[in-house]
C-alpha cells in the first residue's frame, strides 16, 4: 500500500515535471483536456534580428539564422486532403528556394503544426510558433471557422497570416475595416459563390435552384448566401433551402424535399466529406439536375470510390485550369514526390507561400513580422497560378480574379471556361 | 406533402431505421445480460467497418466477402473487448458503475486505434461494392444498401432468435439475462456464456458497422452512431429484443420526419424532449418489463 | 504569461468542472452525461454578456452561474425521478439538446463558428483563487449532512428513503450545485482560451470528468483533485506520443480500473491532523 502511494506520488511528479520540462504541444482534441498557451497580457511585437523598432536605422549586422515561417494546416484531421496541399506546395518552394541559396543568404525553415481541423488546437498551434518557434510569418490554412478564431488572436499577437481561408470575417472585422494581420489569397467565398450562380444563371438559363448547406459551417455559409443573392437578383427563384448539420451522413430527408420542389439545378456548397455522400444518395433518389458545387469538389468527388454515373452533370469553379500544360507538369511532378494528386489549392497554396516570399524579399534584412505586414498591406501585384493577385488594402482580400468553370464527366474533371463574377472571362 | 413524398420519405426513415436496428439489438444484448451500457460495441462497429474497407478497397472483394470479414472482425473485437475491459470487474464483482467507466474508455481507446492507423479523415467503400444502386417502384427510389440492410438485419435478426429460442448456449444467454447468479448455480459456465453473448453481440456489430460504413462514409467517430443504439435500447425497453428493434426503426423515421420539418439543426432537441416524456411516462419503454431497483 | 502559468490556469479551471462532477457523480452515483453542457451554458453566457451587452466580468459570471443553475433545475426535475441509467441518457440528450441549441442559434452564438475575441479577463489569481474555494466548499459538503445523505443513497436508495432522507431534494440540490460548478468554469476557460465553440461541449468531455473521478478514487476528494491534476496535466506531458497521446491515456484508466478500481487514491484524504498533532499542548494527547 505504502509503496503503491509513492509510487503514485512519483508518477504525479513525473507527470508535472514532464510538462515544466517539455516545449509546448497541441492539446488532445478527444479530452477535455487543456488548452495551453494564450498570448499574454502584454505581448512583445516580433523583433527583427538586429532593428529595435522598425522606424529607427537598422544596426548593420549581418542577418543571422534561417528564415522562419510557420505552417497551420490540418495534416491529419478531416480537412486533411485540401489542407495539406498548402504544406505541399510551400515545401516545394522551399526546396527550390534554398537549393538557389535562399534569400539573401538565410535559408527559409517551415515549421509547421497540425491543426486536425481542431480550432482551439490551431489557436495554441499559432500561439506557440510565434512565442516559442519566433516565426515572423504564418502560412494559414483553407478552413474558415480556423481563420475566424485566429483573427482576434493575431491581433494580440501581431504575426501575419496568409491563407487561403474564404470567409469575410476572417479578414474583415465586424466594424467593416480589416484584420491587421489577416490576408487572404484567393478569391473570397463571396466573390466564388457569385461566379458560380452568374454562370448557372447566364450560361445555362437556370431559374429555379434549390440549396443544400451546412448551416453550421463558415465555407458552406459564406458560399451559400452569394449564391442565393445572384439567383433572387437576376429574377430567378429559391424552391428549396435545405440545410444539415456537420455530423450528418444521410441527405434523403432534405433531398427528397428538394426533387419534389422540381428544381433547374442543385447547389451543395460541401466540404469533402459530405460530397460523395450527396451525389450517391442525391443520384440514387432520382434527383437527375444539374449540380453546382465548390471549389472542395475534386478530393471526394473525383475519388476512385466515387461512382461516376452520380457525378457527371456536375459544374464548380476551381481557381486554375487543372489541363493547363504548364501545371500539368507540375501536377505530376507533384504527384511523382508526394503520392497525392495537385489539387486547386495546391496552386492557390503556392500563391499564398510565393505571396509570403516576395514579402520577405521586399523586407531585406528585417524580416520582422512588422515589416512583412507593412509589405503586405501595400497590395503589391503577385502574378501566380491563379492569375494576378492584388491584395486589397480595405478588404485584405484579392481583387476578383477569373476562376476555371470545371464539369465532370464520366468521372474526370474537365475545363468548359473562364468566368469572372460579371461574365465571361479571358485568361 | 404530397403523398409520394411522404410515402418517400417514410421509406426513407425506414432505411435508416434498419441500420439503427441492427446496431441497437447488438448493443441490447449485452445490456440484456450484463445490465450495463456497453458503449465499447461502438469501437467495434468501428473497427469491423475498416476491417471491411481494407479488404474492399485494396484486395478488391465482392459485397458477400466483405460482410462476411466485418463479421469475424466484429466478433473478435467484442471477445477481446469483454477479455480487457469488463472479465476482471466481473470477477472481482466489482459494481456495475465501473463497467461503464471502461466501456466508455474502450470506445474511446478503439476510435483512437483508427485514428493512428487511418489518420482522423474519412474514407469511402468503393462504388463498385453493389452493382445495383437502386430499386424503382415508380415514384419512389429504394436505395439498395439500405434494403440491403433491413434484409439483412431481418436474416441476423431470425437468426438470433433461432438461437435464442431453440438452441441450449442461447436458452443460456436468456437465462442469465434474466438472472446471472441463478443461472451459474444451476451449473452452467457463466464465463462461456458471456463470451457466446459478446460473440453474437459481435457478429451484430461487425454487420453493422459494414453495412453503415457502406451507406456513410467512414471516419474514426464512425462507433459514436452506437448512441442511437443506446437510445433504441432505453426506448424499446429492457429486456425485449423486439422491442429494442421496433423502437430503433421508430426512431429512424421519427428522425427523418424532423429533418423534413424542424431541420436537422433542432432535431437534437426535440429528441431529448421525446425522450424525457418516454421516460417520466413509461420508462420500462414500449415492450420491456418494468421493475424497480431491488430493495 | 509563461507557459506553465498558461496549463496551470487551464488545469484549475477544468478541475473546478471536474469538483463538480466529484459531487453528482462520485459522491451520490448519478451519471449525467450532460455535465459539458452546462460548462459551455456558462462560458456562452458569460463571454455573451461581456462582447454584446458590456456587462463587468463579475455579473456576466453571475448571469451566467444562475442561468445554468435554473436550468439545472428544470433539468432536474424531469430527469432525476428515473433510473440510474435511464438518467444518463436523459442527459446524454439534454447535452445534446444545448449543443444544437448553440450551434443553431448562429447569431446569437456564432454557431458551429464559435464565439470568439472573448477579451482575456480570467487570471491566474482568479483561477487558483476559485479552486481553493471550491476545495473547500466540497470538503465542507462532505463533512454536512450532504455528504452523510450522499453515501447513503448511493449505497442504497431505497434505504436512504425509508429513513426519511428526501431523496429526490437532495439529488436535486446536488445536480444544480455541480451545473454552478461546470457553468463557472466554463466562464473561466472562455475568458482565458478567448474562444469558445459548441463542439468543445459534447458529452465525450462530461465522460472524461467521470473517468476522472474514478481514476482518482470516487471516495477521495485529495484523490479527485490530484488525478484532475495528472490526467489534464498528461496530454502535455506525453505531448511527444501525439497520436498515441490519447491512447496512452485510456490504457491507463483501463489498468488503474482493472488493477485498483477504488481509484488511485481510495479513500486516503490528505490530512492535517498530523500537522495539527505537531502544534497540540502535549497534555490533550495523553488525555486521549
Amino acid at each position: 500500500m505504502k509503496k503503491l502511494s509513492l509510487m503514485l506520488i512519483a508518477v504525479m511528479i513525473f507527470a508535472l515535471a514532464l510538462t515544466a520540462c517539455a516545449p509546448a504541444a497541441p492539446a488532445t482534441q478527444a479530452s477535455a483536456a487543456v488548452e495551453p498557451t494564450k498570448a499574454p497580457a502584454a505581448v512583445e511585437p516580433t523583433k527583427a534580428p538586429a532593428a529595435v523598432e522598425p522606424t529607427k536605422a537598422p544596426v548593420v549586422e549581418a542577418p543571422k539564422g534561417d528564415i522562419l515561417i510557420g505552417n497551420l494546416q490540418d495534416e491529419s484531421g478531416g480537412m486533411k486532403a485540401l489542407s495539406s496541399a498548402l504544406t505541399f506546395a510551400a515545401t516545394l518552394q522551399i526546396e527550390k528556394i534554398n537549393a538557389a541559396g535562399g534569400i539573401n543568404g538565410r535559408m527559409l525553415k517551415l515549421i509547421t503544426y497540425d491543426t486536425r481541423s481542431d480550432v482551439n488546437e490551431a489557436i495554441n498551434a499559432y500561439t506557440r510558433m510565434v512565442q516559442q518557434d519566433k516565426v515572423s510569418i504564418v502560412l494559414g490554412p483553407p478552413i474558415a471557422n480556423i481563420g475566424i478564431a485566429i483573427a482576434p488572436v493575431s491581433q494580440e499577437l501581431k504575426v501575419p497570416v496568409v491563407g487561403l481561408f474564404m470567409d469575410d470575417k476572417c479578414t474583415m472585422q465586424e466594424s467593416g475595416a480589416p484584420w491587421t494581420y489577416m490576408f487572404l489569397a484567393q478569391n473570397s467565398a463571396t466573390t466564388q459563390g457569385t461566379i458560380i450562380a452568374n454562370y448557372a444563371v447566364k450560361e445555362l438559363g437556370v431559374k429555379k435552384v434549390a440549396v443544400l448547406y451546412n448551416s453550421q459551417n463558415a465555407y458552406s455559409v459564406g458560399l451559400a448566401n452569394p449564391f442565393i443573392k445572384v439567383i433572387e437578383d437576376s429574377g430567378g427563384q429559391i424552391v428549396a433551402k435545405e440545410t444539415y448539420t456537420s455530423t450528418d451522413k444521410d441527405f434523403r430527408a432534405q433531398l427528397t424535399k428538394i426533387k419534389a420542389a422540381q428544381p433547374d439545378a442543385l447547389y451543395f456548397p460541401s466540404y469533402p466529406v459530405e460530397i460523395p455522400l450527396i451525389y450517391t444518395q442525391a443520384f440514387e433518389l432520382g434527383l437527375n439536375v444539374p449540380m453546382f458545387g465548390s471549389n472542395s469538389v475534386p478530393p471526394t468527388g473525383l475519388a476512385p470510390s466515387t461512382d461516376p454515373a452520380a457525378t457527371t452533370n456536375t459544374f464548380y469553379p476551381y481557381g486554375i485550369n487543372p489541363s493547363d500544360p504548364v501545371l500539368v507538369d507540375l501536377a505530376a511532378a507533384y504527384k511523382a514526390k508526394f503520392d497525392t494528386n495537385a489539387i486547386a489549392q495546391s496552386f492557390s497554396g503556392a500563391d499564398a507561400f510565393g505571396i509570403i516570399v516576395k514579402a520577405i524579399e521586399a523586407c531585406g534584412n528585417d524580416v520582422s513580422s512588422a515589416c512583412l505586414t507593412t509589405e503586405l498591406n501595400k497590395g503589391t501585384e503577385y502574378v501566380g497560378f491563379q492569375g494576378t493577385v492584388k491584395l486589397s488594402a480595405t478588404t485584405h482580400q484579392p481583387d476578383a480574379l477569373p476562376m476555371a468553370i470545371m464539369t465532370i464527366k464520366e468521372g474526370k474533371a474537365e475545363f468548359v471556361t473562364w468566368y469572372s463574377p460579371t461574365g465571361p472571362a479571358v485568361k | 406533402m404530397q403523398l409520394t413524398v411522404l410515402l418517400q420519405q417514410v421509406i426513407n426513415g425506414l432505411s435508416l431505421g434498419a441500420v439503427y436496428a441492427l446496431i441497437a439489438v447488438g448493443y441490447a444484448l449485452v445490456f440484456n445480460v450484463l445490465k450495463f451500457s456497453n458503449f465499447a460495441h461502438g469501437g467495434v462497429l468501428g473497427i469491423s467497418a475498416y476491417a471491411g474497407y481494407i479488404v474492399a478497397n485494396q484486395l478488391h472483394w465482392p459485397l458477400i466477402p466483405v460482410i462476411l470479414v466485418g463479421i469475424l472482425t466484429g466478433a473478435v473485437v467484442a471477445v477481446l473487448v469483454e477479455l480487457i475491459a469488463f472479465r476482471w470487474i466481473r470477477l472481482q464483482k466489482g459494481q456495475l458503475v465501473y463497467f461503464f467507466v471502461t466501456s466508455v474508455t474502450m470506445l474511446m481507446a478503439l476510435e483512437q486505434v483508427l485514428i493512428i492507423r487511418f489518420g482522423a479523415s474519412f474514407e469511402s467503400y468503393p462504388y463498385t461494392l453493389l452493382k445495383v444502386k437502386v430499386i424503382h417502384l415508380g415514384e419512389l427510389t429504394i436505395s439498395i444498401t439500405y434494403l440491403l440492410s433491413l434484409v439483412l438485419t431481418i436474416i441476423a435478426f431470425s437468426v438470433l432468435l433461432y438461437i435464442l429460442k431453440k438452441t441450449k448456449i442461447g436458452i443460456a444467454i436468456r437465462a442469465a439475462s434474466n438472472d446471472l447468479v441463478a443461472t451459474s448455480l444451476m451449473g452452467i459456465n457463466v464465463d462461456q456464456i458471456i463470451v457466446a453473448t459478446f460473440i453474437v453481440s459481435g457478429f451484430l456489430g461487425g454487420l453493422s458497422g459494414v453495412l453503415y460504413g457502406i451507406s456513410a462514409s467512414l471516419s474514426p467517430q464512425i462507433g459514436q452512431i452506437v448512441v442511437k443504439g443506446f437510445i433504441a435500447s432505453v426506448l424499446g425497453g429492457l429486456g425485449s429484443l423486439k422491442g429494442v428493434a421496433m423502437a430503433a426503426v421508430a426512431l429512424g423515421v421519427f428522425e427523418v420526419f424532423l429533418v423534413a420539418t424542424i431541420g436537422s439543426g433542432l432535431a437534437p432537441v426535440v429528441i431529448f424532449l421525446l425522450m424525457v416524456t418516454f421516460l417520466l411516462v413509461r420508462p420500462q419503454g414500449f415492450a420491456g418489463v418494468s421493475f424497480m431497483d431491488k430493495a | 504569461m509563461s507557459f506553465i502559468l498558461t496549463v496551470a490556469l487551464s488545469i484549475a479551471a477544468y478541475s473546478i468542472a471536474v469538483l463538480g462532477t466529484f459531487m453528482l457523480t462520485g459522491m451520490n452515483g448519478l451519471f449525467s452525461l450532460g455535465q459539458a453542457a452546462f460548462m459551455g451554458l456558462g462560458a456562452y453566457v458569460s463571454a455573451i454578456m461581456v462582447v454584446n451587452y458590456h456587462l463587468p466580468f463579475a455579473v456576466a459570471i453571475l448571469i451566467a452561474i444562475v442561468v445554468a443553475m435554473g436550468l439545472a433545475v428544470l433539468v432536474g426535475f424531469a430527469t432525476l425521478r428515473i433510473r440510474q441509467d435511464f438518467f444518463a441518457l436523459a442527459t446524454f440528450g439534454f447535452g445534446q439538446a444545448v449543443t444544437g441549441l448553440m450551434t443553431e442559434m448562429v447569431n446569437v452564438t456564432g454557431g458551429a463558428m464559435g464565439f470568439s475575441n472573448i477579451p482575456r479577463l480570467t487570471t491566474p489569481t482568479i483561477a487558483f483563487i476559485s479552486l481553493a474555494v471550491a476545495i473547500v466548499f466540497v470538503w465542507g459538503f462532505r463533512r454536512s449532512h450532504f455528504g452523510k445523505d450522499s453515501l447513503a443513497i448511493r449505497s442504497n436508495e431505497l434505504a436512504a428513503k425509508v429513513e426519511g432522507i428526501d431523496v429526490f431534494k437532495h439529488k436535486l440540490t446536488v445536480f444544480v450545485l455541480s451545473a454552478a460548478f461546470a457553468a463557472y468554469a466554463g466562464a473561466l476557460m472562455a475568458f482565458h482560451t478567448r474562444y469558445v465553440e459548441p463542439a468543445m461541449y459534447g458529452w465525450i468531455a462530461s465522460v472524461t470528468w467521470i473517468i476522472i473521478v474514478f481514476f482518482g478514487g470516487r471516495d477521495s476528494l485529495t484523490g479527485t483533485v490530484l488525478g484532475s491534476i495528472i490526467l489534464l496535466a498528461a496530454p502535455e506531458a506525453l505531448r511527444f506520443t501525439t497520436a498515441w497521446r490519447t491512447l496512452v491515456y485510456c490504457v491507463l484508466i483501463l489498468v488503474i480500473i482493472n488493477l485498483r478500481p477504488r481509484g488511485l487514491f481510495g479513500t486516503w484524504e490528505l490530512s492535517l491532523k498530523p500537522v495539527i498533532n505537531l502544534f497540540r499542548p502535549k497534555k490533550h494527547q495523553e488525555v486521549q
